[in-house]
């Protein structure tokens, strides 16, 4: 596979660019080298670091600024509305981003959702950050009605304005168990952008009954809202996760330890179904907003960099 | 004549009211769901940390979000939720959801069991996993939650869940 850098590929990379004396040296000083050579489209870090997973899974894809110019305006989505373990974006993963979104010199870091009370200081380096976790401003709280006009079964959605008018949207999400669509990740996580009711026509707007009486419908509209606002970098949790009992658990917990980074939703989506056992493609959410053109849905047909830290 | 019929459909609704059996026969099971958190005496070490949360209906959803749809299916009524910290920094997070009858308790609890979770004396049935324990009884459905990696938290699960129990009365199986 051609874009797909495992430890020995990546190892003969650096010794082709002439960078051999480096594999003594740390794994980050490595990774950023060979990113700036050549910035993958996806990336997955495995380790016990989850902060430093994250930080190193968007330096193998160029850097933060490839997606956050000096003085954006950056909203941050957030999957922690739960506390139940497996449930929730680590805090140190968040954290990581956020620090990152500072460094690129963003203008602003916007909270597209109020944050639990006490989630970021339940993240281990939350006081190193204390000044940036000060520094997230928070959003109106106003909805604006929009046409959805990519949309299929989606026509008309109500969206927190702030997601429309930020410069950079990143959205964190926390692949686990679902009991309707069987996977959340990324795209599921649009949904915390919308008022509950348009998440009740997303779940019974096919007017067939039960809140999980059309997976199919929920799972159109769940592409046609990424079409609103395509997140235009996504970072998928994936390093502690309910496998059964979600998307609320408790349940039975899988501990991959990785962190899943990406420019498309569609393959950061369709890379992290592999730790739930599933196949991307028999996930209907997934495969519909290929269909839209959101990404790919392969993630071996994209520049895939794979490390372990 | 009318109002001899109304005093008659009056006396058969008040005998009626009588012999019907109550939604539940025991008293415990009627408190509120606030009377069955238990309180700092309950687990040494233990105690309520923050304000309880409650939730009735539909309003499931804004506590619980899409996991509200498995309750409302089974006949949701009303829920609580309470977090408990420990003298060493531990928290566990306690939620008891009451259903419209016992089938609907059995019913989320049959849904909520994961397959690597241990069988345990509780209520009228429940388990044990790594970092939780869930149980049913009447038409109680109970969830404890450890949130943080602790043993001293994993612990205190049980005795927790104890105090619930012994809060919901001797199960009717």
């Amino acid at each position: 596979m051609d874009g797909c850098w495992t430890r020995r590929t990546f190892v003969r990379a650096a010794a082709t660019a002439g960078i051999g004396a480096a594999l003594q040296a740390v794994w980050p000083e490595r990774i950023a080298k060979a990113a700036a050579a050549a910035p993958a489209d996806l990336a997955a870090v495995t380790g016990a670091d989850y902060y430093q997973n994250t930080l190193q899974a968007v330096e193998l894809l160029g850097g933060i600024g490839r997606f956050v110019p000096t003085g954006a305006t950056v909203g941050l989505l957030i999957n922690h509305p739960f506390r139940n373990p497996g449930t929730h974006v680590n805090p140190e993963v968040a954290l990581a981003v956020l620090k990152l979104c500072h460094d690129a010199g963003a203008k602003a870091v916007r909270s597209l959702k109020d944050e639990p009370s006490g989630y970021w200081q339940r993240g281990r380096r939350a006081k190193d950050h204390a000044g940036e976790i000060k520094a997230l401003t928070a959003c109106s709280g106003a909805y604006a009605n929009m046409e959805v006009p990519k949309g299929r079964s989606l026509k008309k959605a109500e969206i927190i304005k702030e997601s429309l008018e930020v410069d950079v949207l990143v959205n964190i999400s926390i692949a686990k168990d679902h009991e309707g669509t069987r996977f959340s990740g990324v795209l599921k996580n649009m949904m915390g952008a919308l008022p509950y009711s348009t998440c009740r026509f997303f779940h019974s707007g096919h007017t067939r009954g039960g809140w999980y009486g059309d997976v199919e419908f929920l799972s159109q509209c769940i592409a046609d809202i990424n079409t609103l606002r395509r997140p235009d970098l996504s970072v998928c949790d994936a390093t502690e996760f309910v496998t059964t009992g979600g998307p609320y658990g408790p349940g039975n917990l899988a501990k991959p330890q990785a962190v899943v980074a990406g420019s498309s939703p569609v393959t950061v989506d369709a890379y992290c179904t592999r730790f739930l056992g599933l196949e991307a493609a028999r996930v209907a959410m997934i495969r519909k907003a290929a269909e839209a053109g959101l990404g790919e849905l392969d993630p071996g047909k994209v520049r895939l960099a794979q490390v372990r830290l | 004549m009318f109002q001899g019929r109304v005093w008659v459909l009056g006396w058969l609704m008040l005998l009626w009211a009588c012999a019907a059996p109550s939604s539940s026969a025991n008293p415990s099971s009627d408190s509120s769901l606030l009377g069955l958190l238990p309180g700092p005496e309950a687990i040494q070490g233990w105690a309520q940390a923050g304000s309880p949360q409650t939730a009735e209906g539909q309003d499931l959803f804004s506590l619980i979000d899409g996991g509200a749809e498995l309750f409302l299916r089974f006949g949701f009524e009303r829920a609580v939720a309470q977090e408990y910290a420990g003298g060493k920094g531990g928290a566990m997070r306690l939620e008891i959801y009451r259903m419209q009858d016992q089938a609907g308790a059995r019913a989320v609890y049959a849904q909520k069991i994961g397959q690597d979770a241990a069988p345990l004396r509780i209520g009228v049935a429940g388990v044990q996993g790594d970092y939780y324990l869930i149980f049913w009884q009447d038409r109680y459905f109970v969830t404890i939650t450890a949130l943080d990696q602790e043993s001293a938290t994993t612990k205190a699960l049980l005795p927790l869940g104890r105090a619930v129990e012994k809060r919901l009365g001797a199960p009717r199986r």
